[in-house]
């Protein structure tokens, strides 16, 4: 594909400060280096540790990470850098969030009424109309405010106000969880058929069976860094896997024995120098302590010098 | 020990349908029941009348007995929510929030995997996943007796996921705790659970 992505992150880094004790500041490093690339048409799922800084991702785009953050690294939209000014244009219109917090419901108002945007004629009453029902939900819970909902029910809400907007790109953070297995089929079912409009969804999920399926690309995060960029095919047969985390990943999956794997703590803050798995690793040699780069393999990539070295 | 709700009714809204219309259910010390139906069918509703947290319209919950809100001081039925972020104080950081129940052993902080360095942040400076092993670590403080576990891994990564029901399957036995599992997760239901309920849509 050598057409201009949708979106593109290149070199992302989050920290935030701290006030350690009286006025004192610290700084967190908790994203050292994520790079991701979006096309329309098409649907790339994020996948990786709680806590590798995927939510954060997806707040750097829309620009609403917490005050005390601070971020480095370029964002792009349709090729043109997407500054603070442009990203408050775009999104809840161009760009939509799909928070995979309950509470970014407002929960003083209706959830018809949050779902519509506040609009109130009648393409806009029935056009919620049809999409709440599109997700199974019934016509009374509009009249419901959230505290009222299930957790799957505000899910369900939650990804309405972002299809409401028909926009362009789709940033969905953990859609799934607490809802039932037909209910999170017809979520994923709608994203496809959006991405085939001709739009673009960035898919973060831990719900990996799930992701395979829809998505048409995996990127996995761990610790902060982007660690393996692979096709969803790869995933059918464990060898065509890059990265040691990723093949540990698709160990844990329960049809391929939800194995707990000994020795990857999820919580490393990994470092752009030395890799986290050495442990692990059966091929760990001793420049595995020195940097590590981001590189090109098989048609994916993976951070990682082994895997470079057979490549060549 | 035996936790025990008859006949529970509950409704949210005074005209509204019954979310839980003349449910019984009883757990045992040391086994695992699981519970799945479909999002809205009351699973939540269920567990916060389990734990204490409302009260229902008619029936009601004993421990040994007992009735549960008799219980005075320390609750044996601690409840871990499906929502994280919602059930700590943004106010406080974490060690503040960890502790809000009383004392908990290092073991059990150490074994779901929570970092030092974590325990001056607030809330807002942690992912789902991390805040929700604060949360579990919290309610299990040594009184508790039964715990109530709604949809408790959803914000996790498969390979944290596994290491967490590791964790808890052993602290469960060891401390031979009645537990109620709520989960959409067949696999985790069925390679936890002693016995399987499910609710239909109400």
């Amino acid at each position: 594909m050598d057409k201009t992505p949708v979106l593109e992150v290149c070199n992302l880094s989050v920290s935030f400060t701290q006030y350690a004790r009286g006025l004192r500041k610290r700084n967190l490093q908790v994203i050292s280096d994520l790079s991701v690339k979006l096309y329309g048409n098409e649907i790339v799922a994020v996948a990786g540790a709680s806590g590798s800084g995927k939510s954060l991702l997806a707040h750097a785009i829309l620009g609403i990470l917490p005050y005390n953050a601070r971020m480095e690294g370029n964002i792009y939209y349709q090729g043109e850098p997407l500054t603070h000014e442009r990203i408050e244009q775009l999104r809840g219109k161009e760009i939509s969030l799909i928070p995979q917090n309950v509470s970014y419901l407002d929960p003083l108002m209706k959830t018809g009424k949050q779902v519509r945007n506040g609009i109130n004629d009648r393409t806009a009453r029935e056009k919620t109309r049809a999409i709440l029902s599109h997700f199974g939900l019934d016509p009374e819970i509009e009249n419901l405010y959230p505290f009222e909902l299930s957790g799957g029910m505000a899910r369900r809400v939650l990804i309405s106000t972002a299809v409401m907007a028909e926009s362009k790109v789709i940033i969905a953070d953990e859609p799934t969880p607490g809802l039932h297995m037909s209910a999170a089929k017809q979520v994923m079912k709608h994203f496809r058929e959006f991405a085939n409009k001709g739009a673009a969804v960035l898919l973060i999920t831990h719900d990996l069976e799930l992701a395979v399926e829809v998505a048409d690309r995996v990127v996995v995060f761990y610790g902060g860094l982007t660690i393996e960029e692979a096709k969803s095919s790869d995933f059918q047969d464990v060898s065509r896997l890059r990265h040691p985390y990723t093949k540990a990943l698709w160990h844990a999956m329960p049809k391929n024995g939800f194995r707990a794997a000994e020795g990857i703590n999820p919580y490393v803050n990994a470092k752009l120098t030395g890799c986290n798995f050495v442990n692990i690793c059966s091929s760990a040699r001793e420049q595995c302590s020195g940097y590590i780069p981001y590189r090109k393999m098989n048609g994916g990539f993976v951070r990682c010098i082994r895997e470079a070295r057979n490549d060549t | 020990m035996i936790l025990k709700a008859e006949n529970i009714i509950f409704q949210y809204r005074k005209n509204g349908h019954k979310i839980l219309s003349g449910l019984s259910i009883s757990i045992e010390s040391g086994e695992i029941v699981g519970l799945s139906g479909p999002s809205g069918s009351g699973k939540t509703t269920l567990c916060k009348v389990l734990a204490g947290y409302i009260k229902p319209d008619s029936g009601q919950v004993t421990l040994d007995g007992r009735p549960l809100h008799t219980y005075t001081g320390y609750c044996p039925v601690q409840m871990v929510w499906q929502h994280p972020e919602l059930v700590v104080n943004p106010r406080l950081r974490m060690h503040q929030i960890l502790n809000e129940a009383g004392d908990v052993d290092d073991y059990i902080i150490e074994s779901l995997g929570i970092e030092k360095e974590w325990m001056s942040r607030y809330p807002i400076e942690l992912s789902g996943g991390e805040l929700q092993r604060f949360c579990i670590a919290r309610a299990l403080g040594r009184k508790t007796k039964f715990l109530i576990a709604d949809e408790i891994t959803a914000m996790f990564d498969l390979i944290s996921q596994a290491q967490v029901w590791k964790f808890l399957k052993e602290e469960i036995t060891r401390r031979n705790l009645g537990v109620l599992v709520v989960s959409h997760s067949e696999m985790i239901l069925d390679s936890l659970c002693t016995r399987r309920i499910y609710i239909p849509e109400a």
